[in-house]
């Protein structure tokens, strides 16, 4: 498999980073290598083994239903970039989901 | 041409837990703005998320409540997309494995009861709140964040396209919301968010057996208003069909309550590339057998269940079956009564349908609020069937148990309002009372027998309504025959 | 004093018997940081004022004599991307250049308990992707050994800094070995612990299912006794290991009759020749003591590396989504709308390999690659994990390399990961597998260090310890050290 500059470019609007032409032609180079390099995955046949997800293997590990102390609004808003009204602050949303 | 409509709901549910679904910030409603947030929940570099036993439980009993098949294994995957109220970049879902698959509700829709697929349900976290500086979300010069309700846990209940027209879209949701609430795992607050609903509306020729292309409509926040838009936009669709021009892509439409119109908020893109994959922070839940069971045996009678029970224990119309059975306390409120009351069930469902109906809508307050027992209620009806008052006081007697939750037996004696059964005082009564209106006596004698309504009346009006009504009748039925034979 | 030099247990005498105070050395090594720091670029900030304050209370405690432990008063280096409240924690990137966390990482609050003293946040490759600290928003950080040299990486700050004796330990991450790649480069210990073994809350996460933060040490004793205090259960993170580590110096086993595995795969391609006979001399000198020497195949380790990349960059692509300029970090000004808003502040707060991590994960991650190359990785990892079981069942411990190549010169192999480094290829397997692994220097070639590698089923850390503490005790450890040099 390889990669087009297309896509590429779609890949990085999905995670959201703004490329430039030329950064799209240099990546689209490194990521077809990097994919060329873990084709290597390819030759061995593993589909009677279950995928190892997790670093344990420990399951239902969960707490009770009870109340901590949340932060003190100061420190919520301590790095905001911008704030107004306890809030964080960002330019418009266009897209809504 | 006939038409038919294809509708399907995507239904969120706020669960009912004291704290959220990975932290321990409460779920509180109407904190201050971002009061309740921790760093796992505004997602800061390093936080890990711990889950909340609670909310599994109450995912499951949901599940057994809609006839779910519960997930043995389930675990939670990232569904990756950018936003602003969403503080990881992705929001801990159930993509792989949702806790339930292949339920089912039924729903009495046009007097015939259906079985509504519900292919999935699965557990997730609620995004944080945008507020727009503006008029909308379309003209806002900025937005602000507040991330209180970030990893609330929310069920999502997803339906299958099986329901065909608005109303029983209606009806749908408001049996999912009676049973919900019977399971007792959300306030089911739509004004509050609590309760949500989105919907996937299509329209085809009948008979046809590919599906139109669907529209999806957002932003309801009532029942009505899901009626409301389902019919705007199911009418726009089919006049789209008439004129030969049906849809052609796919859509988002949010429901404009003022405009009382559903508008165009943008086409469907490809289906969204989320990039699921398994969460390596939260670790797998298995769910054992036993513990089905154990929730299994607390889940109270569904609704549905206890409408048949009442229709055949009872002997109740289906009419009073379905309006008791949809709320629980008012069916755990009829159940008690009646067991405390040794006449007919109906004269129970009579009353709890007819006057505590009346003055909980006058009142405008909650079932619960209701100041009447069920024991209370029985006793009442106990004196009205042992004539010890009749029914025009009783009613006066209810009203007072209502507003004060005084015994209907002490409002009785206090004031002094048992009937008046004595044939002896009834009989003098009306002799006075004859004598003192000689004209409608003449009138009835000449065959206006409507002229003895005015004379009961006068009768009761002198024990100030506590005679025997049948009693006044009779006497003064014999006195004025006697009257006009001599 | 020179206590550049001294080891945990001389510093410990010297503290205990009062001949020097906590401040004063901690001054001595703030000291020695103002001197070397500035050309070695180990730390990205030094915590001077919190250092000695801190020192200040370990007085008071020495002075009590109440609660104090091997760690009171000790100064600690700690990678910057491990979490410290109201310090600044950058993690290598520009994105995060005034970022102060508003919590301590587990880690961090178990040393402060402990006593210990925080001096300073280390250099690291930014976000910890990189293998020699050259990819930091904050300048690279050169091998104390030779300055033309890098120090490895990513957890290079804290290598250099423990090596050069700026500080006596360090705590660093492990994703693909992090913490062993750089310590061989540098001449000192590094332990990657059992997966689960020291809490993961407060590291700022690359590839959380690999990530794994660990101690860093000049000797086999004082790597222990740092192991022990940040090992703990912690129910903060779901995938805390319930089982409490065994205590300081329980060492299971005798060595004679210890079965030590030579899997060849590590010892093959293009492994320099000297690493290889440094590391078959350690192996010569174990089986004089009585340790039998097993030679064995893990044919999936071809594999490792690939597997590495296509997991690690996948869930790397998560873990960085949370940066999108909406709640800390940098943000870009200027933007019109959030969506560019959070494009640009990406495009100009990552570097390029963070950047090229991004694209590869989620490339792994969308339809098409997600089954063939994300899924099937997780499968290969499960045949890595069954091959090394296997191994276990024929030997007790294993016994490579760290590293194929010696600390290679700056900007060698700086590459755009367009070669790709085979640094890797001996250290991510224990990753992959969740087992311990644990780097000593065994020799020097041509002035620099060299690294072999123990590895032990999960949870078997002692076994580790013991080895290399035998190794130790023997010299095959490099007699100069590269503080000598300084
Ligand atoms: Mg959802
Ligand atoms: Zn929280």
């Amino acid at each position: 498999m390889s990669l087009t500059e297309q896509q590429v470019k779609a890949l990085s609007f999905q995670a959201r980073l703004q490329l430039t032409a030329e950064e799209i032609v240099s990546f689209t180079a490194q990521l077809n290598k990097i994919l060329q390099y873990v084709a290597i995955i390819q030759e061995v046949s593993v589909d009677d083994l279950e995928p190892t997800i997790y670093g344990v293997s420990l399951t239902n590990i969960w707490r009770e239903d009870r109340v901590r102390l949340s932060l003190e609004r100061e420190a919520v808003l301590a790095n905001a970039p911008e704030q107004e009204n306890f809030c964080f602050k960002v330019p418009k949303i266009l897209e809504e989901d | 041409m006939a038409y038919e409509i294809v509708i399907g709901l995507e239904v969120h549910v706020e669960l009912k837990t004291e704290s959220k679904l990975c932290c321990g910030c409460s779920t509180k409603f109407n904190a201050e703005v971002n009061t309740l947030v921790c760093p796992v929940c505004l997602g800061l570099p390093g936080a890990l998320p711990v889950l909340n036993k609670k909310a599994v439980e109450l995912s499951i009993i949901t599940g057994l409540a809609l006839n779910c098949e519960i997930a043995e294994h389930c675990q939670f995957d990232r569904k990756q997309y950018f936003y602003p109220d969403l503080p990881k970049g992705y929001q801990l879902t159930q993509f792989y494995h949702p806790i339930g698959r292949e339920g089912w509700l039924e729903v009495n829709l046009a007097g015939k009861n259906r079985k509504i697929g519900i292919p999935r349900i699965h557990l997730e976290e609620e995004a944080g709140r945008s507020y727009h500086a503006g008029k909308g979300i379309i003209d806002a010069e900025y937005s602000l964040l507040d991330y209180n309700r970030s990893s609330i846990p929310l069920l999502e209940i997803v339906t299958a396209p099986e329901l065909h027209s608005p109303q029983e879209a209606k009806k749908f949701m408001e049996c999912l919301k009676t049973t919900l609430e019977y399971i007792d795992v959300s306030d089911c607050k739509m004004a509050e968010g609590s309760l949500r609903c989105d919907a996937n509306i299509s329209v085809r020729h009948r008979g046809d057996l590919q599906l139109g292309k669907r529209v999806e409509i957002k932003n309801m926040n009532s029942f009505r208003a899901l009626e409301a838009a389902l019919e705007d936009e199911a009418k726009r669709q089919v006049s789209l069909l008439q004129q030969g021009t049906p849809l052609q892509r796919e859509e988002s439409r949010a429901w404009v309550e003022e405009k009382g119109r559903t508008l165009f908020m943008r086409f469907k893109e490809e289906p969204h590339e989320y990039r699921y994959f398994p969460d390596p922070d939260l670790l797998p839940i298995e769910i054992a057998d036993h513990w089905i069971q154990d929730l299994r045996s607390q889940l109270p009678e569904l609704p549905q269940i206890k409408r048949q029970r009442y229709l055949r224990e009872y002997e109740l119309p289906a009419y009073d079956g379905e309006l008791l059975s949809s709320s629980k306390q008012m069916a755990d409120f009829f159940e008690l009564a009646v067991q405390a009351y040794d006449g007919e069930p109906k004269k129970v469902s009579n009353w709890i349908l007819g006057e505590l109906a009346r003055l909980i809508n006058l009142e405008k307050i909650e079932f619960g609020q209701v100041k009447v027992t069920p024991g209370a209620l029985a006793q009442l009806l106990t004196l009205l069937d042992q004539k010890v008052i009749n029914g025009k006081i009783a009613k006066m007697v209810f009203e007072e148990t209502f507003y004060t939750g005084k015994k209907p037996e002490a409002i009785v004696a206090e004031k002094d309002l048992e009937q008046v059964s004595d044939p002896k005082v009834i009989k003098e009564i009306v002799a006075r009372t004859i004598a003192a209106h000689p004209l409608p006596v003449r009138d009835y004698l000449r065959g206006k027998k409507k002229a003895l309504g005015f004379l009961v009346g006068q009768v009761m009006a002198e024990t100030k309504g506590k005679a025997n009504p049948e009693m006044v009748r009779d006497l003064l039925d014999e006195e004025l025959s006697f009257l006009s034979r001599s | 004093m020179d206590v550049a030099r001294m080891n945990l247990f001389d510093l410990r005498r010297v503290l205990d018997a009062g001949e020097i105070s906590a401040v004063e050395l901690t001054s001595l090594f703030l000291d020695r940081i103002t001197q070397l720091n500035p050309e070695l670029n180990a730390f990205i900030t030094v915590t001077g004022e919190e250092a000695l304050h801190s020192a200040k209370e370990a007085d008071t405690r020495l002075a009590s004599g109440e609660g104090i432990t091997p760690l009171t008063g000790i100064p600690i280096a700690v990678k910057d991307n491990i979490c410290t409240k109201g310090v600044r924690t950058t993690c290598g990137s520009k994105l995060l250049e005034n970022y102060l966390p508003v919590y301590d990482a587990t880690v961090v609050t178990k040393l402060k308990k402990a006593g210990a003293v925080l001096i300073g946040k280390t250099n690291l490759d930014e976000f910890a992707m990189g293998s020699s600290t050259e990819d930091s928003g904050y300048g690279l950080t050169l091998n104390p050994w030779d300055r033309q040299r890098v120090a490895g990486g990513s957890s290079g700050g804290s290598a250099a800094a423990v090596a050069a004796g700026m500080a006596p330990l360090a705590l660093g991450s492990d994703t693909g070995g992090s913490i062993r790649q750089p310590s061989a480069f540098c001449g000192i210990l590094g332990l990657k612990p059992t997966y689960g073994r020291v809490s993961r809350l407060g590291l700022v996460p690359y590839a959380p299912s690999l990530d794994q933060i660990g101690s860093m040490a000049r000797r086999v004793r004082d790597l222990i006794i740092l192991d022990h205090y940040i090992s703990t259960y912690d129910p903060l993170d779901s995938t805390s290991l319930p089982e409490p580590p065994p205590e300081i110096g329980d060492f299971p086993r005798k060595l004679p009759g210890l079965r030590i595995g030579l899997p060849k795969e590590y010892f093959e391609e293009d492994l320099k020749p000297q690493i290889k006979e440094r590391v078959h001399t350690v192996a010569q000198v174990l089986e004089k003591e009585g340790c039998v020497l097993v030679e064995l195949s893990l044919p999936s380790l071809q594999y490792a590396v690939a597997t590495y990349y296509i997991l690690a960059w996948a869930e790397a692509s998560s873990s960085m989504a949370r940066y999108d300029g909406v709640r800390y970090g940098y943000r870009a000004t200027g933007e019109q709308d959030v969506l560019n808003m959070m494009m640009e502040t990406r495009k100009q707060g990552f570097g390029a390999e963070v950047k090229r991590r991004i694209l590869m994960g989620t490339c792994f991650l969308t339809e098409g690659y997600y089954e063939d190359y994300y899924r099937k990785a997780q499968r290969i990892r499960a045949l890595i994990k069954k091959d090394f079981e296997m191994a276990f069942t024929k030997c007790d411990l294993l016994l490579t390399p760290t590293t194929t190549v010696t600390a290679f010169k700056i900007g060698e192999n700086f590459t755009d990961s367009l070669i790709l480094t085979p640094t890797e290829r001996c250290t991510v397997a224990a990753n992959l597998t969740g087992i311990p692994g644990l780097s000593f220097p065994c020799g020097l070639i041509e002035g620099l260090p060299v690294g072999a590698q123990l590895m032990a089923p999960a949870g078997q850390e002692g076994i580790l310890f013991q080895v290399a503490s035998f190794c130790e005790s023997v010299g095959v450890m490099p007699e100069k050290e590269a503080i000598n040099g300084l």
